[in-house]
């Protein structure tokens, strides 16, 4: 079976088709590409995946279970997390604060049990700063721990959404535009860093990304979208091939 | 290099001694009312007032945990109150429960109301909760001023005075406990994170519409407290002590201490109870005082006296500035960053 399945996955904003009738299936450790000129409805494919919109039309499986319709943070707990395109951290809060929110769902105990300071709690809330730590050092963030996150460097506070996404435990990452605003060298360590998290977290990831370097390096398959429509699925080679792909991207007269 | 070493050794043992410091002169300014007030000491007046600094905590404590750390901007509050106080006065009259489970029915009840009245006014946000919040405390009042069990315009009058300056005293460090204790924990998290960012935290796999109306009710419970207190205070209550009025008062307190600050909030409650109180002969312009208090505070402190911070975190600051002072050498070691975090 696999992990999800988008089936007809339909968008409408009013008159407006942002997304029409998409499709794509990931298997369990794939790394798939979202890729098509700008407003072309690719976040708007992550915000209907995540539960930030309610689709339309069409159906999306997780593990077999119909996911579209849910709240967010339903989606959330049955494995799928996100990065946003113009990160979305906790600004006024700690770097280790925004790592610690994440682990919200894996503590279980009752407002009762915080209340009365039970062992329950003392076990969970240790748990969750020994996890927490573990990321930290992972992403190199630990020194910075006790800073405020808008106080970061940019690429840093990209870093930082990743590990925060990763601490909800997680079976599939969405990243939307990884790169975004990154210089060269910086999108080359990032390409490794996605390479590595893959890995380490066993995780599938499906992105949206701009920085086509990137996008050809990392990912076994691409998506090419054009006004809410899929102009094009294969591997990076093919893509790069692709006619219609050329034509949306630089326009008739480049053929 | 050298600096970073000096601080984690000698900082905790002396950022813990100023802790204690600070723990036992609170403890000891605690011990010495308590004995005032047992002894006779404090006169039956002073005493009296501050019965409703105690009460002023719990509204400023409660009301905090909806505003300044969810992030639910509510006006609201003495509407809750009200029913506290009502029910509470109702039961003491009509019943004559025992004073515990009057006060335990006041915050149920009013958990109840701010449950029901979270649930649909909790899809708005900022100014719009604000206003449907007003309306929700205005609406209770006029009820309270037309219904007949309440008594009117003319009040409620006749509730045997059991609240105590121990009673209330108890509720309110109790109060204080339990919402240190929920702040300090994932739910806690979780309610900061809606105030920060509602998308984030949804994301991050928290229910943001849930812990919304946890806060509502879990505030307007502690306020129903209040209210209950309030009434076996007083002996008599009537709409008009809790107005809209009521509601920026405590509101005035939270955002003083700061918005997400829980011994902000106390210190400010305390403060503004008694110092009307010290300066008896310009009451009537207790209004403008608090009015222009909020304004100098917006110009020069507009994140409250203490900001998101404790007392305790303060403490942490003075000691790096104090090692600061104390060791000039610090300054030549120090190549960049490292500023004693």
């Amino acid at each position: 079976m696999s992990l999800l399945e988008i089936r007809d996955l339909t968008m409408q904003f009013g008159g407006l088709t942002a997304v029409d009738r998409f499709n794509l299936t990931l298997n369990e450790g794939d790394i798939v590409g979202l890729i098509g000129p700008n407003g072309a409805g690719k976040t708007t494919v992550f915000n209907c995946l995540t539960g930030m919109y309610a689709p339309t039309g069409g159906e999306i499986l997780l593990s077999g279970h119909r996911i579209d319709g849910l709240h967010p943070y339903e989606i959330t707990r049955l494995g799928m997390a996100r990065t946003f395109q113009n990160i979305r951290l906790f600004k006024q809060l700690t770097v280790y604060d925004n790592i610690r929110i994440a682990f919200h769902n894996q503590s279980k105990y009752n407002l009762a049990t915080a209340v009365f300071r039970l062992p329950q709690f003392a076990k969970e809330e240790r748990e969750i700063l020994e996890k927490t730590e573990e990321l930290l050092e992972i992403f190199g963030l630990y020194e910075h721990r006790n800073e405020i996150a808008s106080s970061l460097p940019y690429g840093e506070q990209r870093q930082l959404e990743i590990a925060r996404a990763l601490a909800t435990n997680p079976q599939i990452l969405l990243l939307d535009e990884p790169a975004a605003g990154m210089n060269p060298q910086e999108t080359e360590e990032l390409t490794s860093l996605i390479r590595w998290v893959k890995e380490r977290f066993d995780l599938t990831i499906f992105l949206i990304e701009h920085d086509m370097r990137l996008v050809m390096r990392l990912c076994e398959r691409l998506v090419v979208l054009d006004y809410g429509i899929t102009i094009a699925e294969g591997t990076p080679e093919e893509i790069q091939n692709n006619p219609q792909v050329i034509e949306a991207y630089l326009g008739e007269e480049a053929l | 290099m050298k600096k970073e070493r000096i601080l984690p050794s000698s900082g905790p043992s002396l950022r813990q001694k100023l802790s204690w410091l600070a723990t036992g002169l609170v403890v000891l300014i605690l011990l010495a009312v308590n004995i005032g007030v047992y002894r006779g000491a404090i006169d039956f007046y002073f005493s009296g007032v501050l019965v409703i600094a105690w009460i002023n905590v719990i509204l400023a404590v409660s009301l905090n945990l909806i505003n300044g750390f969810t992030g639910q901007f509510s006006l609201g509050h003495a509407g809750f109150m009200a029913v506290g106080a009502y029910v509470s006065g109702l039961l003491t009259i009509h019943l004559d429960w025992p004073f515990p489970i009057v006060l335990l029915a006041a915050a149920l009840v009013s958990a109840l109301l701010g449950f029901v009245i979270g649930l649909p006014t909790l899809r708005l946000r900022g100014d719009y909760l604000a206003i449907a919040t007003l309306g929700f405390g205005e609406i209770v009042r006029v009820v309270l001023l037309n219904l007949d069990i309440t008594g009117g315009p003319r009040g409620l009058g006749g509730i045997f005075p059991k609240t105590t300056f121990f009673s209330a005293e108890l509720v309110a460090i109790l109060t204080i406990i339990v919402i240190w204790n929920i702040i300090r924990s994932s739910h806690g998290r979780a309610f900061v994170a809606v105030r920060e960012d509602e998308i984030a935290a949804e994301a991050m796999g928290i229910d943001t519409t849930l812990y919304k109306v946890l806060a509502f009710s879990i505030g307007a419970a502690f306020a129903g407290v209040a209210g209950g207190l309030f009434a076996h205070h007083q002996m008599f209550i009537d709409p008009r002590s809790f107005t809209f009025q009521r509601s920026i008062e405590i509101l005035v307190m939270v955002v003083l201490g700061g918005l997400g600050s829980i011994t902000g909030s106390i210190i400010a409650a305390v403060v503004l109870t008694i110092l009307p109180e010290a300066l008896r002969g310009m009451a009537e312009y207790r209004m403008i005082v608090y009015a222009l208090l909020l304004i100098g505070l917006m110009l020069v402190r507009p994140q409250g006296l203490f900001g998101t911070k404790e007392l305790g975190d303060f403490l942490g600051i003075a000691r790096v500035r104090w090692i600061k002072a104390r060791q000039p050498a610090a300054g030549v070691l120090k190549s960049h960053g490292g500023d004693g975090r």
